[in-house]
Formats: C-alpha cells, structure tokens, sequence
C-alpha cells in the first residue's frame, strides 16, 4: 500500500522538480502580478491566435495570454448562461456579439469594433477522389457548384445554428441560386440546412477532410490559408468579402431556430468587444490595441485575414478611451495622407 | 480436441482485441516523419500540459482516495437503509457523459455560483483547481468501486477473529482488512488516475485553460490536424508504459508476475 502511496509522491516530486512546472507556475505568479488576459474567440482564428497572436501579445505587454477557441454563437451563449466570463471576445461576424448586446435581462455587451474581413471559400484535400474535378474548379474550368453536386460528393460544414460559418455557407448559397440563376444549387450542394450528413463541429471538420472523410469543406479563406488546404475562390457577389455588393448579399438569409432571429447576408467582418463581465478590464483594452496596431494586423494578414480601418458600432461612447483615441487618430492619419 | 479448440478460440479473440486497439496508433505513425515529430515533441506547451495532467492527476486521485476509500468501506460494511440509493449516486459520475458533468460542476463553481462568491479570492475554475474538482468528480466511481469491491472479497471471519481478539474497528481495518483488500485498492487507484489523465469533457468545462494533456491533443488538432496532436498522443502512450510498470513495482501479484517472490514477502511483513 506504501507503495503505490510513494510512488504518487514521486510522481509528484518528479515533475515539480522539472524545469517546466516553473513556467507554470510563473504564469500562475504573474497572473497574480499582471493578470492573465482570458479571450474567447471565434474558431476559425484558432492557429493565429494560439501559435502567433497570443505569445506575441504576451512578449511585448507582459500579460499572459489565455485563449479558448469556439463557435462565435457558442460562445455568446456561454458568456449568457453565466458558464465564461472572457475578458475580450473575438467573434466572426457582429451577430453573436449583438445578441450579447440585445440580451434582454441584462446585456453583456455594449459596442463593438469590426477590424477584419474575410471572405467564404471552398477548401478540398489532396486526398479527395474528386480532386481533379476540385482543380478544375478552382482554376476556372468547370463550376464549382457543379464539383459539389456530383454523386458521392462529400461535403462538411459546420452547425449553422452553433458557428457564424455555418450560416455564412447557408447563405452563399442560396447567393449562388440568384448569381447563377439557378434555383435549384443550394439543394443540390447542401440539401438541408441542418443537414446530418453534412454537419460536423469546427474542431474536427478539418482534420476529417484531411483524413479524406470529407472531399471538401466549407470555410473562410483564411482557415485555408492557414492550415495550407487548397481552395476554390468564390465570386465576390457570393463570397460575404466585398462590401460593394452589401445589397446584394442581403437578398440571402438564415433563420437562428435559438430565439427566432433572422441573419441576413453581409459582408463578413470579424470584430471584438470587450464584454461587460470583464474581469481584466486593463489587459482587455491592451489586446484591443495589439490586434489594432500594425504588428497585430501584420499577423492577421499572414495567416490570411484583411484588416480594415476599425468601424465601430452600437453605444460607441463605452468604447476604452484609450481604443477610441486609437481609432480617431488611424482616422486622423489617414486623412493627412490623403 | 474441444481442449484444443477452446485455447484456439481464447487466442484468436485475444488477437482481434489486441490488434483492435493497437492498429489505429500505428497507422498514425505511419504517417508522421521523425523530423516533425520531434519538433512538435520539443514543444513547451506540450510538455507544460503533460506535467499539469500529471500533478493533477496524482493530487486527484490522492484526495479521492482520502474520501473513497472509508466511503467504499461504509459501503461494504454498513447495514443501512436506502443503499441502493446511494450505489445509483455512485455510478451517477460514470454514466453521464463528461461534458454534462462539467456543465453541471459549472453550476456548482461557475463564476456565478453562491459557493464560489463566498470564496472570493480563490479561482475555481480555468484553474488547475478546476482540472482537479473536474478529475476527481469523473474518477470517482473507479476509487469507490474498486475499494468497495476489494473489501466485500475479503473472507469476513479474518476480521471477526481480529475483533474477537480484542481489536476494534480502527486497528482492524488498518491490520486486516487493508492489506488483505490491497491489490483491489491499487486497481482503483491506478484507474482513477489513468481516468483523471484522460479526462477531456469534464475539464472543458471547468478548465479549458491552462492545458492538460487531453485538451493540449485536443487543440492540436483543430489547430493542425493529426500530425499536430500526435506528440502528446506519443506522451500519452508512453505513459501507458509506466503505468504497467508502476503496477507490476507495487502489487504482490505484479512482483510475483516479475518472479521477485522473495522481494514481495519479505517487503509485506514490513509494510505495517
């Protein structure tokens, strides 16, 4: 019995005495000194965010960086049923943080800041039966929506009803119906919306397709940008990237079956708030400004996101001084150079 | 023959069983190149997370087995009323899938919670402290049933005799029955450890940050797919390795299964 007793004792030693547990448990001192930053944010950021954004951030401003990855819904429904209190959320597109907004006992949010914009594209993997098709399509040859359609084609989105991508796709594609004048594309590619054969959760969507479980994925440009997939890109009257074709993009909506709201196509801006439960209100607004500044958006440019001048939206006056200082003055300079 | 034939049919099930569960590890490392694989090895977070399964993991199962074991005793021993009820309670932990046991351990140490306002300094969850309430909720039902099962095979009259020989309750369970019950006691420990290591629903929950093991393979994955998560894949097998050691080091059965007979019964006599 003493036995297995010292053995969990020198387990225990073992790994406390190793160089790594000290890192640890700096991380725990400095979160008692600088407080550990916690940002929710939306999935399809995950390898920018966890291998580049977070440890940059924390090198220059000293806050350690905590971050967790989840469907932008996802996460607006856990901050509303009290389950995370994030410090600074990230989310794809402004819906789930309008609900954060419009909450209405009490609402977690109250202006948020669009920084980027991404675009939907088709990723496929090398391993796909149908990849010569996929080439095909992606250099212009034969339609993309007829690759889709073929028999046997597999194709993988995400809950429409848990990720911003999820809808996103829904509503492509119900573009493509009008762009094509054919209305019979989005039952041909997707069938359903909620569609079971189809739906799989963000994590394991691409890793799949990489499997060769899936012949393609539905996804913003820049996940596949960052993971390396090949893509198809999709016409820019379709794609939710170009806000010239805002009109456009509204003809196209989706219907959230959670409280009945409608989602209406738009131009896909990735934006943050700072929610009202923040707990490091100082590190939120130093995140704020490192995703604002030029080596912030130098990083989301190269893993395949286009940073915009910030627009914000909702009660602007609670927007941190100090972020709105920032934006004024991006505004400012880009007048003078003009 | 049927003699024959039922050692065949024994060893071709063994076999499927085997190659059931090795085949899938080696046809992920099939696919990785020794390069990259020692890149991602040399990882620090990886390596952090590991470590952070590992301490949790002990001081978990330390902490269960302080509460499981006297627990799994009253079960074995204590005639009352309603133990059915109580072995429902027990199995609660095992049946519910992990994720709905974190989400309900949220309501209990969420941030919104009376419990955890009372304690306003102390961080319950995302915290190694979460990893652990997450751990020994889900591991719990190994340490008692185990224990509770170890007890109820030890031959009852050893401790009548102990008791008719002038030992009360106390001495007689640290004596007789704990020695006797040990091998079943350390299966316990050794699944309720290995249980906590593998734990990933419930610490998703509770504790997404900072990274086990499980949840580091987790968000190597849908980072970078497989050939990511495979080096804490690799860490996780190789801890397998010294789980089988630790078990063959610490119960008479794996001491005699090493042939060190003498080494069991001379250290046994001494351990009390």
């Amino acid at each position: 019995m003493t036995g297995v007793f010292s053995i969990l004792a020198a387990i225990l030693i073992f790994s406390i005495s190793i160089d790594s547990i000290w890192s640890v448990v700096g991380i725990s001192q400095a979160q008692i000194y600088k407080g550990k930053v916690f940002v929710m944010y939306a999935a399809s950021l995950i390898k920018t965010f966890e291998e580049i954004i977070g440890p940059a951030f924390q090198k220059e401003t000293g806050y350690p960086y905590q971050g967790e990855a989840r469907g932008s819904i996802q996460v607006a429904n856990m901050i509303i049923d009290g389950l995370r209190k994030p410090d600074f959320f990230v989310s794809a597109g402004t819906i789930p943080i309008t609900k954060l907004m419009n909450n209405t006992s009490t609402p977690f949010a109250e202006w948020l800041l669009k920084f980027a914009s991404a675009e939907m594209a088709i990723s496929y993997s090398p391993n796909s039966r149908f990849y010569n098709d996929l080439e095909q399509a992606r250099t212009g040859h034969i339609p993309w929506y007829e690759v889709l359609s073929k028999p046997g084609f597999k194709f993988g989105r995400t809950d429409p009803e848990l990720d911003p991508k999820g809808y996103y796709m829904i509503i492509t594609a119900k573009l493509a119906n009008l762009y094509y004048n054919d209305s019979g594309i989005k039952q041909k590619i997707l069938g359903e919306d909620r569609n079971t054969k189809q739906i799989f959760p963000e994590e394991i969507l691409k890793t799949i397709l990489e499997q060769g479980q899936l012949d393609a994925v539905a996804s913003y440009k820049h996940e596949a940008i960052a993971r390396g997939f090949p893509y198809i890109t999709l016409p820019d009257q379709i794609n939710l990237g170009d806000p010239t074709f805002t009109d456009f993009y509204r003809k196209a909506s989706y219907i959230l079956q959670a409280g009945s709201q409608t989602v209406f196509g738009e131009p896909i801006y990735f934006s943050f708030t700072i929610p009202t439960t923040v707990g490091n209100l100082d590190g939120a607004i130093s995140f704020g400004d490192f995703i604002l500044s030029a080596n912030g958006k130098s990083i989301l440019q190269e893993g395949g996101l286009n940073p915009i001048k910030p627009i914000a939206e909702g009660n602007t006056a609670k927007i941190p001084s100090y972020l709105r200082n920032m934006i004024e003055e991006g505004q400012e300079k880009e007048a003078t150079v003009l | 023959m049927k003699h024959q034939g039922f050692n065949i049919a024994i060893l071709i099930l063994s076999g499927i069983t085997v190659a059931y569960i090795i085949y899938p590890l080696v046809t992920i490392l099939s696919f990785t190149e020794p390069a990259e694989l020692l890149n991602s090895l040399t990882r620090p977070q990886v390596w952090n997370a590991f470590i952070i399964s590992l301490v949790s993991a002990t001081i978990s199962t330390s902490v269960l087995a302080l509460f499981g074991i006297p627990f799994a005793y009253f079960l074995a021993k204590y005639t009352i009323p309603g133990k059915f009820v109580l072995r429902v309670i027990v199995i609660i932990p095992l049946v519910l899938p992990p994720l709905a046991s974190g989400a309900l351990l949220l309501g209990v140490f969420g941030p919104n919670s009376p419990l955890v306002k009372s304690f306003p300094g102390v961080e319950f969850t995302q915290s190694i402290l979460g990893v652990i309430i997450a751990q020994i909720y889900v591991s719990s039902p190994f340490m008692i049933l185990a224990s509770q099962a170890a007890f109820e095979s030890v031959d009852e009259s050893y401790e009548k005799i102990a008791r008719v020989l002038g030992n009360n309750r106390l001495e007689t369970f640290f004596r007789i029955l704990l020695p006797l019950a040990k091998t079943g006691i350390i299966i316990g420990v050794i699944m309720s450890w290995v249980r906590a290591v593998g734990e990933l629903g419930a610490t998703m929950m509770m504790a997404y940050n900072p990274h086990t093991i499980s949840i580091q393979i987790f968000e190597d994955n849908a980072i970078g797919g497989l050939r990511q998560a495979i080096s804490g894949i690799i860490l996780v097998v190789v801890l397998a390795i010294l789980i089988v050691i630790i078990f063959y080091i610490t119960t008479t059965k794996g001491r005699q299964i090493l042939s060190l007979g003498n080494l069991a019964s001379s250290s046994s006599s001494g351990e009390q």
